[in-house]
């Protein structure tokens, strides 16, 4: 097994010294080395390879804020460990759910500590895990400490500033975008490099959500977005022509019976191909399959498949067919459509169709 | 209410679907609460009632004509649930698809199964 390093990095020497002798039970698993602060430990991750980083976060010289935010640009694979004394257990909610950072409590019980470090390095040794520090949780951060600064975050080609006052985000702004606008964006980036400065000059608020909603709310923006881009290159490589085709071969299959259909992304009910499309019918089978799932999910059911059946008054009947971030719904003529001929040809039919369409 | 009828009707459901019937109950639209059945299930007695209520809300928002006889859900495993209406009460089963065949199922036991419900509840 190999031996990992930690590095602790606190301000008071006796309690560096106790977690040591404490922390030599597990000589096997890690090692550790310690910083006085945020400067002492920048030079041992320069000079030493680190595994994990366990720090707080008041300190003199340099703090554990500008740690984090030099490790962000620098040092973004290690995981880290914040202590910190003026949390509460809502706040380390919030913080564990935000990423893959652990945070612990002042003063500190041994056998937490070691189990958290543990913990951190088997989990960053996964191939699935993300490491250090997320914007998000660095955020909240800032507001448990009530720091007042500013922050420039990097990502990719972008660049945004977050401006607080004692804690409170006081203002957001990228290129242009500045306000809740820009601060939703921002909070959503990934593998941040960020810097911190301990002044902010802005006066006037300029973010009228407070940060725990700015948060959730960006992450909601983000899959979305993330979702319709999906959708959208899927639709690229979709074979409308080979659909339109199939949808014509069940039309001559079901004659009369077939009233309309149409096939849409589940993501934002929009129409890809169609026979008499009814654009309220799509929306309709597309809240009705939804709230099928939510609520089958809910009771821990046997989960929805290929598809559902109503039997509607006024002799009609609507079948709508589930595919991955497309559904094909059918309405029907009761009176004139066959059950059999529906559930054993057309629907074969269609699902074979559907999947060469969406794999051409 | 013939509350025996109803146990022997579905027993009949039982012996023409053979293993391919996982469940079947009869339960008051209202409450959800079972008044029949075979293998019952509670849970998806409750569920299934649940899922009549939200799809005639939806269709009832979109000025769609309201559920008629029934509904039927494909699900994972190739099990078909299915839901029938029938005045104020509901009648649901669990079906393993590979074992019991649609159309047996579509055109001979429900609406002779239903009928006969009917006429149970009705008297």
């Amino acid at each position: 097994m190999v031996v990992k390093n930690i590095l602790i990095v606190d301000d008071e020497k006796p309690f560096l010294l106790s977690l040591t002798d404490g922390l030599a039970a597990y000589a096997e698993e890690f090692t550790v080395v310690t910083a006085l602060n945020g400067k002492e430990a920048i030079k041992v991750l320069d000079s030493s390879e680190i595994d994990l980083v366990v720090t707080d976060l008041r300190m003199p010289t340099m703090d554990g804020f500008e740690l984090l935010a030099h490790m962000s640009s620098n040092y973004p694979g290690i995981p880290v460990i914040v202590m910190t004394a003026y949390g509460t257990p809502a706040i380390e909610e919030r913080l564990q759910k935000m990423g893959t950072f652990q945070y612990l409590e002042k003063p500190l019980d041994l056998n937490i500590l070691a189990d958290k470090i543990t913990d951190a390095l088997e989990s960053s040794s996964s191939p699935d895990h993300l490491h250090g520090i997320t914007l998000a949780a660095f955020l909240q951060l800032l507001e448990m400490e009530s720091k007042t600064c500013t922050l420039t975050v990097q990502s990719q080609d972008k660049e945004g500033c977050l401006y607080f006052v004692k804690g409170e985000l006081m203002q957001a702004e990228t290129g242009k975008v500045k306000g809740d606008e820009a601060a939703l964006d921002i909070v959503a980036w990934e593998n941040v490099a960020i810097e911190i400065q301990y002044v902010c000059t802005v006066k006037k608020k300029g973010i009228g959500m407070p940060l725990a909603e700015i948060l959730m709310e960006g992450f909601r923006l983000k899959d979305e977005k993330n979702e319709k881009e999906s959708v959208a290159e899927k639709e690229e490589k979709m074979d409308v022509k080979k659909l339109n085709g199939i949808i014509k071969e069940i039309k001559e299959d079901l004659g009369e019976a077939l009233i309309s259909t149409d096939i849409w992304a589940t993501a934002d009910g929009q129409t890809l191909a169609g026979f008499n499309s009814n654009a309220k019918a799509a929306a309709l089978l597309n809240r009705v399959g939804q709230q099928f799932i939510d609520a089958i999910t809910g009771a821990k059911f046997h989960a929805l498949d290929k598809y559902y059946i109503l039997d509607l008054q006024d002799n009609k009947l609507v079948i709508c067919l589930m595919f991955p971030d497309y559904w094909w719904g059918m309405l029907l003529d009761s009176d004139k459509v066959q059950l059999g001929l529906l559930l054993n040809v057309v629907v074969p039919k269609a699902m074979d169709g559907f999947n060469t369409a969406v794999s051409a | 209410m013939d509350i025996k009828k109803l146990n022997e009707i579905l027993e009949k459901v039982k012996k023409e679907l053979g293993d391919g019937l996982l469940g079947t109950d009869i339960w008051v639209a209202a409450d959800g609460q079972a008044i029949a059945g075979v293998n019952p299930n509670p849970k998806a007695s409750a569920l299934m009632n649940r899922m009549v209520n939200i799809t005639n809300e939806a269709l009832k928002d979109a000025k769609f004509p309201l559920l008629g006889k029934y509904f039927l859900h494909h699900l994972e495993g190739e099990h078909i649930g299915m839901t029938t209406l029938i005045g104020d009460y509901r009648w649901g089963m669990l079906v393993d698809g590979t074992k019991a065949q649609l159309g047996l199922l579509l055109n001979v036991v429900v609406p002779e199964t239903m009928e006969a419900i009917k006429e149970v509840v009705s008297a």
